[in-house]
């Protein structure tokens, strides 16, 4: 498979050689292959969001290299040089509603893809396509983004990121502070993406989130990456899970109440129908 | 006894033309040292009501009394205030002190309480919050779920009747809701503090001791959690989801086994399973 995105002992100073100056990466290496689904967990403070910034440029390496395709970013590297990965690499950040400034619903979104560079009437097919794909009906286009809820708008906010055909999606906490089908029809419009071939990564807190959608998991701890595996061995391990404050899906806490009262089903479930089929199959093992 | 918070025909709109009523004749009352949970989806009106009790906005029609007393005039305002505290969604927008014990702080030195009384007070407050050993640290250093439970100190502190928490946990992660959670039980359990707690995460309200369903502008249930858990087509509709137990519960309904047709939360599922072995 491709490795799409690779960083090298990547270390990150903000404010080198200042009384202010913070470590906030360590020698952190990483291969991301096309069209993975990864989930990127830790404590606040552990290093996630300034992991994601390196993977669009937004923040460059102090040593180490980070290459994204055929770019190659590390200290020396010039902005001007940048243009293409931001193409390559769509960023979407906690609260990206905030981002919305048109007058209207289409504009907002064309203008990503104008300002790569298309004409009006290509980024204007692109933000329609990117607004079908996220479910925002023709009737809202014409309207001020402003004018809608909270969910309308976040879903506006993704399509201005998507209309711009990112290879690779980035995003930071998705889901915060919407109500359970808003977060269920945001985290769908992501997996139909991942589905269509670009590679998702994701910084959460949402363990449900993680067991449900991602097929890899990096625990993020001071900087370092200290845990790189599936959902699966990761909630295999109950003391790492703890030391990031982090919190058991309900179905892996029931799956180690279990094994307490010395019941082992033959792997950590990941959903109520799983808890349910591996009842069933250790039922009839016993009879 | 007379309940703590009386909502009676309560009704409001904001004042665009072309705006529908976000409550629409609401009556419902809590009774000292309970706790509410009141849910619904974005939109509901769930943060107008709280925004109504606390005298942020004025009833168009019906009546809301605290203690029995209406709120009504801006004099009764203030009073009323005085006995309820308020928590909002996000922690970073509440915070006025340059530490952590002169943030909590603000509240009584704007009532001119003495010094001495002062220091002990916020002391107490930020003891029940698990946050005393920060009293020095800037809010801004802190952690998300750290920063709402010094909010939640800087509104105990002044000896609120009532404490309403619009969202508090909505932007923490879940070891955090899970701590804030804890500190408001204990409010509630060694206080006898009245909580409304306001939310669109099903599995918080599951501790409370009554759930108020807000929908379409109208309170569409009124009762315990462990039978709200149960109306499944009602959940749905209010594009809510079902706690984990019972999803799972539903789960093995459908594939046939024989499992109580009542709620269980996830300990009491795990020690049903643990029979069937």
């Amino acid at each position: 498979m491709d490795k799409q995105i690779i960083l090298k002992n990547v270390d990150f100073i903000y404010q080198p050689d200042l009384p202010s100056e913070k470590q906030a990466l360590t020698n952190v290496s990483l291969e991301i292959e096309n069209g993975e689904f990864m989930a990127i967990v830790g404590k606040t403070g552990s290093g996630k969001s300034t992991l994601v910034q390196m993977i669009n440029g937004l923040l460059k390496p102090t040593l180490g290299e980070v290459t994204v395709g055929d770019i190659k970013i590390n200290n020396q590297t010039n902005n001007h040089n940048l243009s293409e990965l931001r193409q390559k690499v769509g960023m979407i950040f906690q609260f990206p509603e905030k981002q919305l400034f048109e007058d209207t619903v289409l504009k907002d979104v064309a203008f990503g893809p104008l300002n790569f560079g298309d004409d009006e009437p290509t980024a204007n097919t692109k933000a329609i396509k990117a607004l079908s794909i996220v479910g925002v009906s023709k009737k809202l286009y014409d309207r001020s983004p402003f004018e809608l809820s909270g969910g309308q708008m976040r879903r506006v906010a993704i399509a201005g990121t998507i209309a711009c055909e990112p290879q690779i999606l980035i995003l930071d906490e998705p889901t915060v502070g919407l109500d359970p089908n808003g977060k269920n029809e945001i985290l769908k419009i992501i997996h139909q993406l991942n589905e269509k071939g670009v590679t998702i990564i994701m910084v959460t807190h949402d363990m449900d989130v993680v067991a449900q959608n991602a097929n890899r998991v990096v625990v993020m701890n001071k900087g370092r990456v200290s845990s790189d595996s599936t959902p699966r061995e990761l909630f295999a391990n109950p003391e790492l899970i703890a030391n990031n404050s982090l919190a058991l899906p309900d179905s892996v806490q029931i799956y180690y109440d279990l094994v307490h009262d010395g019941i082992q089903l033959s792997q950590i479930p990941l959903t109520a129908n799983e808890v349910v089929e591996q009842i069933t199959q250790k039922r009839s093992g016993v009879k | 006894m007379d309940p703590i918070i009386r909502v009676s025909n309560l009704s409001f709109q904001y004042d665009d033309e072309d705006a529908s009523k976000i409550l629409d004749d609401i009556s419902f009352q809590c009774e000292k040292g309970e706790y509410v949970s009141l849910i619904g989806k974005n939109g509901s009106g769930k943060s107008t009501i709280a925004k109504l009790i606390d005298g942020l906005l004025a009833p168009q029609t019906g009546t809301i009394k605290i203690n029995d007393i209406g709120l009504s005039s801006h004099e009764n305002d203030r009073e009323m205030r005085k006995s309820i505290g308020l928590v909002f969604q996000n922690p970073d927008d509440q915070f006025v002190g340059a530490t952590v014990a002169s943030d909590v702080a603000f509240g009584l030195e704007n009532r001119a309480v003495p010094r001495e009384i002062m220091k002990s007070k916020v002391k107490v407050a930020l003891k029940r919050v698990g946050m005393w050993d920060f009293r020095n640290e800037m809010p801004s250093s802190l952690s998300g779920g750290q920063k709402q439970r010094v909010a939640i100190a800087g509104a105990i502190v002044l000896d609120p009747q009532i404490l309403i928490l619009d969202e508090a946990t909505s932007m923490l992660d879940p070891l955090a809701t899970k701590q804030i959670h804890e500190v408001v039980n204990k409010l509630n359990q060694k206080q006898n503090m009245t909580i409304l707690s306001i939310t669109h995460d099903i599995n918080v309200t599951a501790k409370s001791d009554r759930i108020l369903a807000l929908n379409d502008s109208k309170i569409i249930f009124d009762g315990k959690p462990s039978v709200f858990f149960q109306k499944h087509e009602l959940i749905a509709n209010m594009d809510l989801e079902l706690p984990f137990s019972e999803k799972l519960r539903q789960k093995f309904i459908d594939t046939g086994y024989d499992i109580s047709d009542r709620y269980m939360d996830d300990e009491e599922i795990s020690q049903w399973i643990s029979k069937l072995f």
